[in-house]
């Protein structure tokens, strides 16, 4: 426990700096429009809103850590956590992306990313236990026919 | 005709634990023998576990312990027959028991691999574990990687 309570420190620390970095950048590049950033309070908004996300995005992660959950419930968490976080960051900041008439559209392309990951990662496990079990039945193979071979 | 063992030592200031290699044409009888003999002396230096069966005291040898796990404030031992409690945590267990054949496979059970029938992966993305006696458990996938690493070793059998 103590561990993961290290882990989600750090990596949200860690996402905290990188939002507020990406926010900066997306800043410098000028996307914004000239007044709205003219604003200095919209600025800090954004700057500190990022951050907030990038540290729920990363922090989120270490639910992948936790030993007892199977990696269909620990995506699902993940996923409603970061779609909430998102929303909300989207109304607040007003990024738009969850507004209109393409909020479906996100959604769906974004679930879909979600699935995509999640099957990549079930089969990498698949694939992994399928190959430790090969080794185990090698093990247990030479283990009978050590056995079979007692007088 | 008696078959004869060639013995050769070769003292290795890089080997901090001694290493044995048996060459032989095959894996016949006194291969066996060979090993069982090794391994005898190699288990003397992994010590036997107390265990408590309805107040009676228990040693037992590390081979016939299938797992240790938790069982709500209790640690349990687990042989083919019997289930014995411990007055040892888990971590302490795991510093007695011999490496080379036990794992640790989450934080509330340690396996002893030679007595795993297989792994599986369901569904919902559990790795499940099922011993030679029928019990079945889960393992955390981060200790994944140490079974890997236990299996990939140069195991005697």
């Amino acid at each position: 426990m103590k561990e993961l309570r290290t882990k989600l420190i750090i990596l949200s620390l860690l996402g905290t700096i990188l939002g507020m970095l990406i926010s900066l950048m997306i800043f410098l590049m000028g996307v914004f429009p000239d007044d709205y950033m003219s604003h200095r309070l919209a600025f800090c908004a954004q700057f500190i809103g990022s951050g907030l996300f990038g540290a729920v995005c990363m922090g989120s992660t270490v639910i992948y850590d936790i030993e007892h959950w199977s990696l269909w419930r620990a995506t699902v968490s993940h996923y409603v956590l970061i779609t909430a976080a998102f929303f909300l960051t989207d109304r607040l900041l007003g990024w738009n992306y969850f507004s209109g008439g393409h909020a479906l559209v996100v959604l769906i392309v974004y679930t879909l990313i979600y699935l995509f990951i999640w099957v990549i990662m079930y089969l990498r496990w698949k694939k992994e236990i399928r190959q430790i079990n090969k080794e185990l039945e090698q093990l247990t193979q030479s283990r009978r026919d050590a056995e079979d071979r007692r007088p | 005709m008696k078959r004869m063992v060639d013995i050769k030592v070769v003292l290795d200031s890089q080997c901090p634990d001694p290493k044995v290699t048996i060459r032989a044409r095959e894996r016949n009888e006194q291969v066996v023998h060979i090993i069982e003999a090794i391994e005898t002396v190699s288990e003397n230096d992994y010590p036997v576990i107390p265990g408590f069966d309805e107040g009676s005291a228990v040693l037992l040898s590390q081979r016939d312990i299938i797992r240790v796990y938790t069982d709500g404030r209790k640690i349990v031992l687990q042989t083919q027959e019997h289930v014995y409690t411990t007055n040892k945590t888990l971590a302490q267990l795991e510093e007695l028991l011999n490496p080379g054949r036990f794992v640790r496979i989450s934080k509330s059970e340690i396996a002893n691999l030679y007595m795993v029938r297989r792994f599986d992966f369901n569904n919902a993305g559990t790795i499940g574990i099922t011993y030679e006696n029928g019990d079945v458990s889960w393992v955390a996938r981060s200790r994944v990687k140490q079974i890997k690493e236990l299996l990939k070793k140069d195991l005697p059998y």
